[in-house]
């Protein structure tokens, strides 16, 4: 049992550590032992990670062989059939390329061009409800449809839809009009993805910008009170620039997966006969990948949406850094 | 004196006001219109639905497309599915976010920057599907029900959240077990997790939420009818129209081409039967859900 002194001492030794919390008189290996329990408690989780993550990094090499199912994934020798960048200039020049990639930049732009402000606008417009309830009514129905999948909303979405029994053609006709088989028709695609998109996010996504909103000092508010500002002006100097950090991020965030462009949503509203409009590089690559078996060929269109992201990813930083001083990075 | 004063103070209410509660009023009904809209036609009278003349409230009341639904055996199984994927995978992950998320937690822990660099990069660079598929086939998975648990047993971002979680737990706590002898393993089973319940809450609803409306991997790694989740059911009855998605014998088939009309509300019957749990748990669990991304958003 040590002397009380000697306890106290150890616990000075303890509290003016440096940084590091490293003992002056421990080697690595003393401390590995001394954590060795920590390692044995986070082992299950690096083991999942190595497997489930690790591994599909390294089978993106397949992108640069002709791999087939029975192949071996780990072969580096000669055995593994490396064919170089033959997969990549095989989709530079399909015919498919400018279409996947024009689909795949006008869905997401224009999800992100009519999408990313209505949650702004919707928080804004919560912001100045002053009844409590009322607004956390409206609020709860906003992202009712955030919690429902994809699989619903595109359910619901195709039977609203329905060239003989949607609802919306019921009510063209009420009015006098044709019908419209909308998913027929490729120039309908777009909008109807924009909608149902940001019907199920708008809710949700709101709630960042109302959280961001409640971290601005009220005392602002009080003191533009006092200078006669009106509610317009408010929302215009104080509310706005407030959430400008908010707002960059989630701009950076959102024009960084550009490329990603919802595969599963997509999968589920296209078909055959609007792929012109509908197919975008992750239905792309589903397509030849998982259903016509052209491993090493979708691999490499999925490198090169990676690719693409990141240079977007970086840019829109870049930008964003250059024009409000706020980066993700 | 006091009261008399209070009411006389009328709070102005100007036409900026009645235009935003409306506005605000407008966009809350529109986004829950689908859904009234699918279960008033869902209940309706047969015939008016062919007419087409539901719009907000039903016309009639009758079970019968409910009735339907239920006969089909794929319904239950699918559901029974995914309860059971939803809870191992809730509880596995929760169990796994714990164990990585101590560690990582613990500023004395040597090698902590690199182990965190090896938990972090996987969610900014993957290997994309098709190496996933080839690798899940080549361990066995494909076509097996493990499937829809093993890879989602570790979440990144759970992770994050809990380790920013434990983080906020006190240094003095830890100080004050090591004091009394306690090893690392004991700490965590008997104090921190303990203390854990909140953000175990949030990240267990998280994953609840995730797998219950997951399909896609299901479909792709899942031929077997028997062992489809609830959401790829639903996707193969609603969109893929599989012709014999039902196990219906000749003569429902023949009741249905008969009766043509009743195979839209059919398929709202089933949305409803999809969506109601979600609907009538989500406003009460909303504050979690709310919490969590607060408190991974204000990390990042």
């Amino acid at each position: 049992m040590p002397k009380p002194e000697n306890g106290i001492t150890s616990i000075l030794v303890i509290r003016n550590s440096r940084t590091k919390f490293l003992c002056k008189n421990k080697t690595p290996l003393q401390l590995i032992w001394r954590d060795r329990y920590l390692y044995l408690i986070i082992l299950p989780v690096l083991i999942h990670l190595f497997i489930f993550q690790y591994l599909p990094m390294f089978g993106l090499l397949i992108a640069f062989r002709d791999y087939n199912i029975g192949d071996s994934l780990f072969a580096l020798g000669s055995d593994a059939k490396w064919v170089g960048l033959k997969h990549f200039i095989r989709f530079f020049n399909s015919i498919y390329f400018t279409r996947v990639i024009k689909n795949t930049f006008l869905n997401s732009g224009v999800l992100i061009l009519f999408g990313f402000w209505v949650p702004i606008a919707f928080a804004l417009l919560l912001n100045e409800i002053k009844n409590k309830l009322y607004k956390r009514v409206v609020q709860t129905l906003s992202y009712m449809p955030y919690f429902v999948s994809t699989v619903i909303v595109a359910g619901i979405v195709l039977s609203f839809l329905s060239a003989h029994d949607g609802i919306i053609n019921a009510f063209l006709r009420r009015l006098g009009m044709e019908r419209i088989a909308f998913m027929n028709e490729s120039r309908y695609f777009r909008p109807i993805y924009a909608i149902s998109s940001i019907w199920q996010t708008f809710g949700w996504s709101a709630i960042i910008y109302l959280a961001s909103m409640s971290a601005i000092n009220p005392t602002l508010y009080e003191a533009s009170k006092i200078d006669g500002a009106n509610r317009w002006q408010q929302l215009r100097h104080i509310t706005i620039p407030g959430i400008i950090p908010t707002i960059s991020i989630l701009l950076i965030l959102a024009i960084g997966s550009v490329m990603m462009s919802n595969t599963e949503i997509i999968l589920l509203l296209y078909n055959p006969a609007i792929y012109d409009t509908a197919d975008v590089i992750g239905t792309f690559t589903y397509r030849e990948g998982i259903r016509y078996g052209k491993y090493s060929y979708a691999t490499a269109v999925g490198i090169f949406t990676a690719a693409v992201n990141f240079m977007m990813l970086s840019a829109a930083n870049r930008a964003s850094k250059k024009i409000s001083s706020h980066g993700l990075w | 004196m006091d009261q008399i004063r209070l009411k006389n103070i009328k709070t102005k209410i100007s036409i900026a006001d009645i235009l935003i509660y409306f506005v605000a009023g407008i966009l809350g009904i529109l986004t829950v219109w689908p859904f009234i809209f699918i279960f008033s036609m869902s209940v309706s009278d047969p015939a008016e639905a062919v007419r087409q003349s539901v719009w907000l409230f039903p016309k009639g009341f009758h079970l019968d497309a409910y009735i339907r639904v239920f006969q089909n055996s794929f319904l239950w199984i699918s559901y029974r599915n995914t309860i059971f994927y939803v809870a191992s995978g809730t509880v596995l992950n929760c169990i796994m976010s714990v164990l990585a998320a101590y560690p990582l937690s613990r500023k004395k822990l040597y090698g902590r920057r690199l182990l965190v660099k090896f938990i972090i990069i996987p969610m900014y660079f993957t290997g994309g599907l098709i190496p996933f598929f080839i690798l899940i086939t080549k361990l066995g998975l494909y076509d097996n029900f493990l499937v829809m648990i093993l890879p989602y047993m570790v979440t990144i971002w759970n992770i994050i959240l809990v380790r920013t979680f434990f983080m906020g737990i006190p240094e003095a706590l830890h100080e004050s077990a090591v004091i009394d002898g306690a090893n690392d393993l004991l700490i965590l089973s008997k104090i921190i997790v303990p203390l854990s319940k909140s953000i175990l809450a949030v990240i267990a609803l998280y994953s609840a939420v995730g797998i219950w409306n997951s399909w896609f991997y299901a479909m792709i790694f899942l031929p077997n009818r028997n062992l489809h989740p609830l959401q790829l059911f639903l996707a193969k009855l609603l969109v893929f129209e599989a012709p014999n998605i039902t196990n219906a014998n000749q003569e429902m088939l023949e009741l249905l081409r008969q009766q043509q009309s009743t195979v839209l509300q059919m398929k709202y019957a089933v949305i409803m039967f999809a969506t109601v749990p979600i609907m009538c748990m989500y406003p009460f669990l909303q504050k979690y859900f709310i919490k969590g991304t607060l408190i991974g958003s204000l990390k990042e």
